[in-house]
């Protein structure tokens, strides 16, 4: 029988009709925020647009935009059907994990491999983790159904495999590979020893730093543990040493100056502003001088057209991310001198898909400035461009 | 043991201003789905007798499903219906309306 996209140890089998169902969404996903995204975008310049100005009404803001297109059909459509899209992500990977829990549960343990799992069961869970279900997938990450359970991480990796539409990359890795790799190519002199990943979930962009940097111990914490006990075996299955902490990022365990890089990925925009800025104390608390700070996010409204900002900003208001539109109004490099980084040590690039370009086209590009542009942060076929941030500590 | 929820917590969003339209537009997508799993299936059935050598179309034409054939196409019918109707009743189908309305199930059954 065929297992999801990526083979590892914890992947479960699939059948035919598993198999078409996704690939159904996945060509839904794809088919909304391609053509129907255009059409939604030809709909405001030709007729949106036009009408405001005539009436000398300018829309300046992404929430001029948005209240612009409310009445509009291609809006609403668009809408709708993503939201659609997005359940169905989930609906159509969850029959699968039913089925498969227990043996996800009975699979041997690799014992080969030097990664860890420590679990703190007394850990309070953050409110923007328990209040809501993020990303309208029901139960959210960090629910448990039975004993010992792993079935919110099978959900969660198998959802991205579908909602990805492949633009992760086959091992659904593409960001932690990206970010990793400019690390270790722009500053080839650098040699972490010790990695820390806050908000990893399963470790899909967690795992690319032990393979970028493989003298270096790489630590990864999340709140939740059913994901932690996921990717901990799945780490394990694929001969990666990871050591998977259960956490909170904004109020750490970790001695100070303890980590070289401290990393994150699509983490900051899902924090309520004071956890977030809990967190950045916390990074640069850790951190040891000369170490970075290096996450993956979406690029800062400051930097981007207003239209683009109001796309990105949908899913503040229809995906169960209220604290996405607020985190990228603030002023990146301002966030991390608050937490005590020097400005002038702030960096940010946006950058090519390490994966899908390979290391020779990906060297070349890190040369070039950096380009804010409806490809940078969205998944997109013709060429995505991630969009990084951080600062070195001094 | 619980499943996984099929459901989220809190409220769809409404886009399109009559009740309705929005799941109405969901049951559809997820039908489509279905159906194009089921052509897939079909396309490969096809496919993997062809290569066997065999003709498909007049067999399917001739044949009688036998009891036990026909409770599994039911059981499939149901399942179909079920993800179909997902928006409208809930995950478990027609049991999770029974058990949010008591009265108008007592009032029927009286």
């Amino acid at each position: 029988m065929h297992h999801q996209s990526h083979e590892h140890g914890m992947a479960i089998p699939l059948t035919q009709e598993d198999r078409a169902r996704r690939a159904f969404v996945s060509s839904l996903r794809s088919h909304v925020l391609q053509q129907m995204s255009a059409g939604l975008r030809q709909h405001f310049d030709s007729t949106v647009a036009e009408e405001n100005t005539k009436r000398g009404k300018r829309l300046e803001t992404p929430e001029d935009i948005h209240r612009s297109l409310l009445d509009a059909f291609p809006f609403k459509a668009y809408s709708s059907v993503r939201t659609s899209a997005q359940e169905m992500v989930f609906d159509v990977v969850s029959d699968a994990v039913d089925r498969n829990r227990d043996s996800l549960n009975d699979r041997p343990t690799v014992d080969s491999c030097s990664g860890t799992l420590t679990l703190d069961p007394h850990l309070e869970l953050p409110k923007n983790v328990t209040g809501f279900d993020v990303h309208l997938a029901p139960g959210a990450y960090h629910a448990e159904y039975q004993p010992e359970d792993l079935c919110a991480g099978a959900v969660y990796d198998n959802s991205i495999d579908v909602f990805a539409f492949g633009q992760f990359g086959k091992e659904l890795n593409d960001i932690g590979s990206t970010l990793a790799n400019y690390i270790r190519l722009a500053y080839s002199d650098f040699n972490p020893q010790q990695i820390l990943d806050c908000g990893c979930t399963v470790g899909h962009n967690t795992l690319p730093w032990a393979t970028a940097f493989p003298d270096a111990e790489v630590t990864a914490i999340d709140v939740a543990a059913p994901v932690l006990r996921y990717g901990h075996a799945r780490a394990q299955s694929l001969g990666i040493p990871v050591h998977f902490k259960q956490m909170d990022a904004s109020d750490m365990a970790f001695d100070d100056e303890q980590f070289d890089v401290v990393f994150s990925s699509m983490f900051l925009h899902e924090l309520p502003p004071k956890d977030l800025a809990a967190y950045l104390r916390e990074a640069y608390r850790v951190l040891k001088p000369g170490g970075v700070l290096w996450q993956m996010e979406l690029p800062p409204m400051n930097a981007m057209p207003v239209y683009e900002n109001f796309y990105m900003n949908w899913d503040t208001y229809y995906n169960n991310e209220p604290y996405y539109g607020t985190f990228r109004k603030q002023n990146y490099r301002e966030l991390l001198s608050n937490a005590g980084f020097d400005e002038d040590n702030f960096i940010e690039a946006t950058l090519p898909r390490y994966t899908f370009v390979g290391d020779a086209a990906f060297k070349s590009a890190l040369t070039g400035s950096n380009t804010f542009d409806s490809l940078t942060g969205r998944m997109d076929p013709k060429g995505t461009r991630w969009y990084g941030f951080g600062a070195w500590k001094e | 043991m619980r499943k996984i929820p099929r459901k989220r917590r809190g409220q769809r969003h409404q886009f399109f201003a009559a009740d309705g339209v929005d799941e109405i537009l969901s049951c559809v997508l997820r039908l489509t789905a279905e159906i194009s799993a089921v052509k897939e299936r079909l396309y490969l059935a096809e496919r993997v007798l062809e290569a066997q050598g065999l003709h498909l179309t007049a067999a399917i034409e001739a044949y009688e499903p036998n009891e036990a054939q026909s409770e599994e196409l039911a059981a499939g019918r149901e399942r179909l219906i079920q993800t179909v109707l997902a928006q409208l009743e809930g995950a478990s189908g027609t049991q999770s309306i029974a058990n949010d309305n008591p009265s108008i199930v007592d009032a029927a059954d009286s």
